[in-house]
């Protein structure tokens, strides 16, 4: 893998590191989940929580809008919106870009993971004000951690995936691409509460900590469960990229 | 399990698939089952479950609840369980469950008591409980587990038993029926054996009157004795009926309790001198033998030729009368003025009473919580924490929009501020809760009277999680009535789980509490304090001299007399001060009105204090000033002073010993003044 190509600003990378928008997206992310946590920032003191057995769900509010943000995001990155310069004008026009000309194992997934990571590094100082005041324990605040970066990168893979479908500039990929974070996000909570990422975050929050084996239970199937749709994501990826690079040979023999 | 499957085996359709295994057959619905397969399967079972049976035949059990099956609701009352084992040696929990609340009100909970109990092939062991029992409406529940199985278990059930009047009970088991008809009518008199006396000093808690003898106090377990010493100290009332045979009053055990010297027996034919006390002489037609005894530091109260019939001693704040008559035998037993005789003993009970200035437990509680030792991290640190942070990462983003050569290098000067900042966020806001998983708080409340050593005391000790966690603790090497306490505001209806297990080593309290909740525990008991105060009064001065032992100063001390409040400053620990004060200066303090108490209140604030002690004041001081007014301002023969010491009244031990916590204790004083 060469350095030039996360930093090439060009349209030729889905998400160059160092492009003005790439560079404010988090920042913004950053500011707002700042803005929302000082909103919301408790009126109560800390004893009248523990006076009325409740606890605050600062931890969820600042987890869950930093994972919104950021599975956005990363949904937009994956897909290559985020580097068109003029996004609704370039409509026929797309370009090949280097994540599928290049082999997916050491290119995008590489770049996803990096990127995922700087994402949820830029929140960091704000996710531990969430958890000072929720009062989680350490390991529970890695989890959650764990939790958003996770479902981050599902994003940016399914993103990709919508990418390889559909291409950049189309309006069924937009929508596609739209459709899986909303069902992963908010539609698993119907169906299946274990793997929705905002109802496991809300238990951490809430739940009766130390002792809850359902969490921990919860917690392991979401890992599981979101952990082999990225390998699926991945694999499915890799095959579709691998096909593309061998198209292009063919095509320039 | 026979006939279900042959049943089966009749109505099923014909289809087996495994027809050739043996258990395929008796299963197989095409052919009846084989019966020396269900002789098998039956014969498994047996043997699968034998080892559980085994347990269960082998272990007995039996049980006694408070006094001869008696008991008074919101009451402690002891339950003796004595566990017989005839198989192998086995350990594990005698248990006893305790369920309180209404299903209507939903607030049924349980509190268990446990005990390690031991028990070696072919023994026998008595086990002893003090349970506080506040419903009838659900059973008792008596079980020995061993981990998770229950290996023998018996209910009681409460509603036959319980009783609304105090008890008086005597522990002979030598004493006949009629003899309980002739006790005072205002108590519930009970007949029970004296190895089903309490282990424990509140064991005795509805009982106002003990009858026994000292052969009974010879022959008691040793824990027992010490929990009926240890009552009478704290305001029990016992009487010892003698007997001819005055064997047990030389007993060593016997004798430091009730040091006597018996000088004898003298022959009566009748006792004039009960005639002063009951209203009634004791004649007889035959003579008949009394025991003439010397009970060193007692009170004679009645005397005949030269014998001391009934004698009174004070054992700390409660009274042993020794009475030299035998209950069993004749003329005593059948006198005609036993009933007016023991009202006469009854209205001799202790009239010590302690009670200090009644404070609400849900002001206490409040003030408790808010003072608890973990906080949120302050707001505007915070916002400059943010603000700094928010204005660093624009910064870095500019550059790095505006240099593209270099932001690679401004890239990692902004990562080094996130990790600059997730540390200081780390650090400063998150590590300090982090270590404050499980916090307390204590506060006690003392009512000290007169000169007295011994003073009632209330301890409430909060819990507060702000994670899920376990917590284990206790209150030194003795057993206290530990009661759970439910703060009104946060509307829980019944207390997290908790346990009471009694041990060699003393008592301990264990329970679990989920994250960001509380529990609150209350005991009360009669303490010995190491504090004492004398105040005189001459023509020209109010003089006060208050001895204080302890190794704490007290602090904030606040005198009431005649209608006014006068501020004494702090009493530094180990040291007597004496204080003067001119009554000219007394005279010039205004009267107290409701309308100072706040005025007080800022005084004390001012004088500086640690922050449960100041929260603790704002909270009560109203309240308590007024409550000392209204009860003193009608006796001006006594003083009242109160004051704060930094300590909890009892020593409260966590299992973790790094738990965050303090302790605050309002001493109370009820001084009579003396006139010079």
């Amino acid at each position: 893998m060469k350095y030039y190509f996360l930093t090439d600003e060009s349209e030729r990378s889905l998400a160059p590191f160092f492009s003005k928008i790439m560079v404010a997206a988090p920042f913004f992310c950053v500011l707002t989940v700042s803005g929302f946590i000082l909103l919301l920032w408790p009126r109560q003191s800390l004893y009248s929580y523990i006076g009325s057995n409740s606890a605050p769900i600062l931890f969820f509010l600042g987890f869950g809008a930093t994972h919104l943000l950021l599975a956005y995001v990363s949904l937009c990155c994956g897909r290559g919106e985020l580097s068109l310069k003029n996004y609704y004008s370039r409509y026929g026009s797309d370009v090949s870009t280097y994540e599928k000309e290049f082999d997916f194992m050491r290119y995008g997934l590489v770049a996803a993971l990096i990127h995922t990571l700087i994402l949820i590094l830029v929140c960091l100082p704000v996710l531990i004000l969430c958890a000072a005041v929720s009062c989680m324990s350490l390991i529970g605040f890695i989890k959650a951690l764990f939790i958003v970066y996770t479902a981050s990168l599902f994003c940016r893979l399914a993103g990709f995936l919508c990418y390889l479908f559909w291409g950049r500039l189309s309006a069924l990929g937009y929508v596609a691409a739209r459709l899986v974070m909303i069902a992963f996000v908010f539609g698993t909570y119907a169906f299946a509460r274990n793997i929705n990422p905002l109802h496991i975050l809300y238990t951490m929050n809430t739940g009766p900590g130390g002792m809850g084996a359902y969490l921990d239970h919860a917690y392991g199937i979401y890992m599981v469960s979101v952990g082999l749709a990225i390998i699926f994501l991945v694999g499915t990826n890799h095959i579709l990229v691998g096909r593309s690079i061998d198209q292009e040979k063919r095509c320039e023999r | 399990m026979t006939i279900t499957i042959i049943q089966r085996g009749k109505k099923s359709s014909a289809f087996s698939p495994i027809s050739s295994f043996p258990l395929s057959k008796a299963l197989n619905p095409m052919r009846p089952p084989d019966g020396k397969l269900v002789v098998f399967i039956l014969s498994f079972l047996a043997l699968a479950t034998a080892p559980a049976l085994s347990y269960s035949s082998m272990l007995s059990m039996e049980h006694s609840l408070g006094f001869n099956g008696h008991f008074q609701l919101h009451r402690w009352t002891p339950v003796t369980v004595v566990m017989e084992n005839r198989g192998r040696a086995t350990t594990g929990n005698l248990e006893v469950l305790v369920t309180s609340g209404s299903e209507f009100l939903q607030d049924v909970h349980q509190k268990t008591y446990t005990l390690n109990a031991e028990l070696p092939h072919n023994s026998r062991k008595v086990f002893a409980f003090t349970i506080l029992i506040n419903s009838f409406s659900h059973e008792l529940i008596v079980r020995f587990r061993q981990n998770e199985r229950i290996l023998i278990s018996d209910s009681i059930n409460l509603r036959p038993h319980y009783n609304e009047k105090s008890f008086v009970v005597v522990a002979d088991r030598k004493i006949s029926p009629d003899f309980l008809y002739l006790l005072p009518e205002t108590l519930y008199p009970v007949s029970m054996s004296p190895r089903h006396l309490p282990e424990d000093w509140y064991g005795f808690d509805s009982v106002q009157l003990l009858i026994t003898t000292p052969g009974t106090l010879a022959n008691l377990r040793e824990k027992q004795f010490q929990a009926l010493t240890q009552w009478v100290s704290q305001g029990g009332f016992v009487v010892v009926s003698s007997a001819t045979n005055y064997g047990s009053l030389m007993e060593p055990r016997t004798r430091r309790f009730l040091p006597a010297e018996v000088l004898g027996h003298k022959q009566f034919v009748e006792l004039e001198s009960l005639e002063r006390f009951c209203n009634q002489k004791l004649s007889a037609a035959a003579p008949f033998l009394v025991l003439n005894a010397r009970v060193a530091d007692a009170d004679v109260l009645l005397e005949e030729n030269g014998v001391a019939i009934i004698a009174e001693k004070k054992y700390g704040l409660g009274k042993i009368i020794f009475q030299s008559l035998n209950l069993n035998s004749p003329p005593f037993n059948r006198w005609s003025g036993m009933r007016g005789f023991w009202e006469k003993i009854l209205s001799r009970q202790p009239s010590w009473k302690s009670e200090g200035i009644a404070i609400d437990n849900q002001n206490i509680l409040g003030a408790m919580m808010s003072k608890m030792p973990a906080h949120f991290p302050n707001f505007k640190f915070i916002l400059l924490f943010l603000a700094a942070y928010l204005f660093l990462m624009r910064f870095f983003k500019k550059r790095i929009e505006k240099y593209p050569a270099q932001r690679l290098r401004f890239s990692l000067y902004a990562l080094g501020v996130i990790i600059l900042f997730s540390m200081i966020g780390f650090y400063v806001f998150f590590y300090p809760n982090h270590r404050k998983t499980l916090t307390y708080s204590s506060f006690s409340q003392l009512a000290v009277t007169g000169a007295n050593r011994f003073s009632s005391g209330k301890s409430i000790i909060g819990i507060y999680a702000l994670r899920g966690a376990g917590y284990d603790f206790n209150l030194g090497s003795q057993s206290f009535p530990v009661t759970h306490l439910l703060y009104e505001k946060s509307g829980r209806k019944k207390p997290f789980p908790y346990m009471v297990h009694e041990g060699p080593a003393g008592q301990r309290i264990t329970g679990k509490l989920d994250r960001w909740t509380h529990s609150f525990y209350m005991t009360a008991a009669n303490v010995e304090h190491p504090y004492a105060v004398q105040a005189n009064l001459d023509k020209l001065h109010l003089s006060i001299i208050i001895e204080n032992k302890s190794p704490h100063h007290i602090k904030d001390c606040l005198v009431y007399f005649k209608e006014r409040f006068l501020f004494l400053g702090e009493i530094p620990a180990q040291s007597v001060a004496e204080k003067n004060i001119k009554l000219s200066e007394l005279k010039r303090i205004e009267f107290f009105s409701h309308l100072q108490a706040d005025s007080i209140l800022n005084q004390m604030i001012a004088n500086g204090s640690s922050s449960l002690l100041r929260t603790m004041q704002k909270s009560i001081m109203s309240n308590l000033l007024l409550g000392i007014h209204t009860k003193y301002q009608s006796k001006p023969e006594s003083m009242y002073m109160v004051g704060w010491v930094q300590t909890g009244l009892l020593s409260i031990n966590f299992k973790k010993s790094a738990l965050q916590g303090e302790d605050l204790t309002l001493i109370g004083w009820e001084i009579p003044v003396g006139t010079t």
